[in-house]
């Protein structure tokens, strides 16, 4: 699942299924470890991870077969009440970055992301109308930039659909 | 107190705390809180580098998602919480009100302290991952915002361990 079409540079990176996310980073992994070396490595899937260890990944009980099941179907639906905007590995991604740098300008993010114009615009869009980010028209620097935010929304959302992806791992592994 | 009373605290001093939900506002603030735990305010936000710089994901989940008692919780500075304060704000002097200035000294100094551990061990391989990272800046924005951070003590026993 490439973010990118083309070999992902060092910075930009793939963004992976998060229940395939290794189990050996933790949260106090950091991230430049990731990206200040020559090998090729996935920064997004370090960050995503890093995102869902810090949204509350702390499945440490380990229930009985019944009781597993139960609450894996029980998480299944919960991902059905989150947006279904979020659902895309480009919106995600996006909103990951939101998430961490709090903030990011439209450049930035079609740099980052490796998007079109039109093709970043219309997942704005959408994650805009969800009213899980905000668009900003503001002077930096003396020139008008069209900034986004990841609004109380948006913050919510994207750590409750890590938090039970990431319990619906663990009890894949259990 | 929570941590978002404590980061609002300094904020507010420093005429920030209007600006959480505005775009350049959200990145001053990630930048500035970094700068004054530099200076040793005691803000407990873990930042990590992520694509073009050290930011911190708790501040976002802090700041911009408070809860209610967070926004129940308020506190002023105390003398010496200000003077930390004061001390980053004559380091910065105006390149506070400049984001990309002050996105440019954040990522050196990141780089500076976590540099030498993957490789960056010296101020040219730091030049040059940084150059990569940011081309908006020039040579001459980068030696500026260098020289900058090597007037300060704060950072010396850091710049003293990079070779040549």
């Amino acid at each position: 699942m490439n973010l990118a079409s083309s070999p992902p540079p060092v910075d930009r990176a793939e963004l992976v299924d998060p229940l395939s996310i290794s189990a050996n980073i933790t949260s106090s992994t950091p991230v430049f470890l990731a990206i200040s070396s020559s090998k090729p490595l996935s920064l997004h899937l370090l960050t995503i991870d890093e995102a869902i260890v810090s949204a509350g990944c702390s499945v440490t009980n380990s229930p009985s077969d019944s009781e597993a099941s139960l609450t894996a179907s029980a998480r299944a639906k919960g991902l059905l009440e989150q947006p279904s905007v979020l659902f895309n590995q480009h919106r995600i991604a996006i909103m990951v970055e939101l998430y961490y740098a709090s903030a990011a300008d439209f450049l930035q993010l079609k740099h980052d992301l490796d998007l079109t114009d039109g093709a970043l615009a219309t997942y704005l869009k959408a994650l805009a109308s969800e009213g899980l980010i905000e668009s900003k028209r503001e002077a930096v620097e003396s020139r008008l930039r069209t900034g986004y935010i990841i609004t109380k929304k948006g913050i919510s959302a994207l750590e409750q659909t890590f938090k039970i992806l990431c319990e619906l791992r663990e009890r894949f592994q259990q | 107190m929570t941590k978002y009373s404590d980061a609002v605290a300094f904020l507010r001093v420093l005429g920030l705390a209007d600006d959480l939900d505005s775009f350049t506002g959200r990145k001053r603030i990630q930048k500035t809180i970094y700068m004054l735990k530099q200076f040793g305010a005691d803000l407990k936000f873990g930042y990590v580098w992520y694509l073009h710089g050290p930011y911190s994901p708790e501040l976002t989940r802090t700041l911009f998602n408070p809860t209610d008692v967070d926004l129940e919780s308020k506190r002023d500075l105390t003398k010496t919480e200000l003077q930390i304060t004061n001390q980053m704000r004559n380091f910065l002097a105006k390149d506070l009100y400049s984001v990309d200035s002050l996105e440019l000294i954040v990522s050196l100094i990141y780089l500076i302290k976590y540099g030498p551990k993957e490789g960056y061990s010296t101020k040219e391989k730091i030049i040059r991952y940084l150059q990569r990272q940011k081309p908006q800046f020039s040579a001459g924005e980068i030696e500026t915002a260098w020289h900058k951070i090597e007037g300060s003590e704060i950072w010396t026993n850091f710049l003293t361990k990079l070779h040549g």
